[in-house]
């Protein structure tokens, strides 16, 4: 499935390169690039933090102006030469410090931010975070943003290199009995509904998917981490987050 | 994710199952490579059964009825399992050859470079298992052949051992005849 996308995603450290660029049409786009990608794990910390959903958006786009367009924050969280991940967090913990600080600051952040967030209500009374400790929010949020992009990517590679049906026998086999609760469906059974001649056939699809999705996980995780060791240890880390 | 249920709301325990893909087990640990539709191929072709089919019956002129006997008791079994079995014939190892060699030239891109796989596998089961040359390559050819196949991370572990035992065979073969 390789070469199938002509172009690469970005990385996460280019994008913040490119945002403070002069060209105002490659800044516009890669701030809201950043911003798309990463805003729901900075929200997940503001309202574990004890703001309201308006508030903790109105915080999500001041910080990202700030984050991103001032060098302030990231130079000193930069310092510290950490992943893109906790470079986020340092910078937003500062950038909490900071607001509580000084609650008179005039907003700049413009009517409207600097893109339009989702006015859905995230953090459910029962949900995964809802008692979480402010980082643990922002991890949990960063984790599943990672895993809902990694899977995005992995299914359009496979429809890109004509294996649809590969990636319907893996969100069958593998991913609708974790993401919604559907029975684990037998090969056999796969192999019937969507006309797999074998089951090994069915088995071996399962397996290229897989490989897809690990590939695209493990470049994703090399693009936040500053080396091949820094992203391991962030694989091990989340893995331990997690279990 | 685009039209997909995103992960967010799932508990732990089952992001930690989607999160484990990712890790390095012995059951994935087969070369990361860009080349997943030819391994998709090979792995395939490699399970597809030797059949007395129309591709076998065009061969019949070619061959006399003694190895269409031998081949018989491999009918069923897949390549994989033919190639990598010291008992299977050198005649059926043969027809392998000769019928991955005409889906080969009458292929292209990773389709010809399966059916090539299995067409060098067949030489190399040959040699390794039966002291045989099922072919007129010289060794000189098959050994560059092998040696760069043997090097291939996409290719199965097993299938890439016996063309390192078959690169090691042409290399002996070959200082015997300087000798």
């Amino acid at each position: 499935m390789g070469g199938m996308s002509s172009k690469l995603p970005e990385t996460s450290w280019s994008l913040l390169l490119a945002a403070r660029t002069q060209n105002q049409a490659r800044r516009q786009s890669a701030v809201e690039n950043l911003v798309h990608t990463y805003w729901k794990p900075v929200y997940c910390y503001l309202r574990r933090r004890g703001y309201g959903n308006e508030e903790a958006k109105d915080l999500t786009q001041e910080f990202f102006r700030r984050f991103i367009l001032e060098d302030k924050l990231v130079q000193a969280a930069d310092r510290e030469l950490g992943s893109f991940r906790q470079l986020l967090t340092t910078a937003l913990k500062r950038f909490v410090s900071s607001y509580q600080r000084d609650r008179t600051r005039k907003k700049r952040t413009p009517e409207g931010g600097i893109i339009s967030l989702p006015s859905v209500e995230l953090i459910g009374a029962k949900g995964p975070i809802s008692e979480a400790a402010p980082e643990d929010a922002l991890y949990y949020a960063w984790v599943t943003n990672l895993l809902d992009q990694t899977l995005a990517e992995t299914k359009r590679q496979c429809c890109d290199a004509g294996m649809a049906k590969h990636w319907q026998v893996f969100h069958s086999k593998v991913l609708a009995p974790i993401l919604e609760g559907n029975d684990d469906l037998s090969l056999k059974e796969i192999c019937h509904r969507y006309g797999v001649e074998s089951e090994a056939r069915a088995s071996n699809m399962l397996v290229t998917v897989k490989r897809c999705f690990k590939r695209t996980l493990k470049r994703r995780l090399r693009d936040l981490a500053r080396s091949d060791s820094q992203a391991e240890a962030e694989f091990r880390e989340i893995l331990a987050f997690l279990s | 994710m685009e039209g997909e249920s995103s992960t967010f709301g799932l508990h732990r325990e089952k992001l930690a199952k989607l999160w484990k893909m990712g890790e390095d087990t012995p059951n994935n640990q087969e070369a990361d490579n860009a080349e997943s539709p030819k391994v998709e191929l090979l792995q395939a072709l490699l399970a597809e059964s030797l059949s007395l089919d129309a591709g076998i019956t065009r061969m019949l002129p070619d061959i006399v009825s003694v190895v269409f006997e031998k081949l018989k008791p491999f009918t069923g079994c897949s390549y994989r399992e033919i190639l990598l079995n010291p008992e299977a014939d050198p005649s059926v190892l043969e027809t392998i050859k000769n019928l991955h060699k005409r889906r080969a030239e009458s292929a292209s891109g990773p389709a010809q470079e399966v059916a090539a796989i299995i067409y060098y596998a067949s030489i190399a089961g040959a040699l390794v298992h039966h002291d045989t040359r099922i072919t007129k390559l010289s060794y000189e050819g098959l050994s560059q052949s092998f040696e760069n196949l043997a090097r291939s991370d996409w290719l199965p572990t097993n299938i890439r051992q016996l063309f390192d035992r078959a690169h090691k065979y042409c290399i002996r073969r070959m200082k015997q005849r300087e000798k």
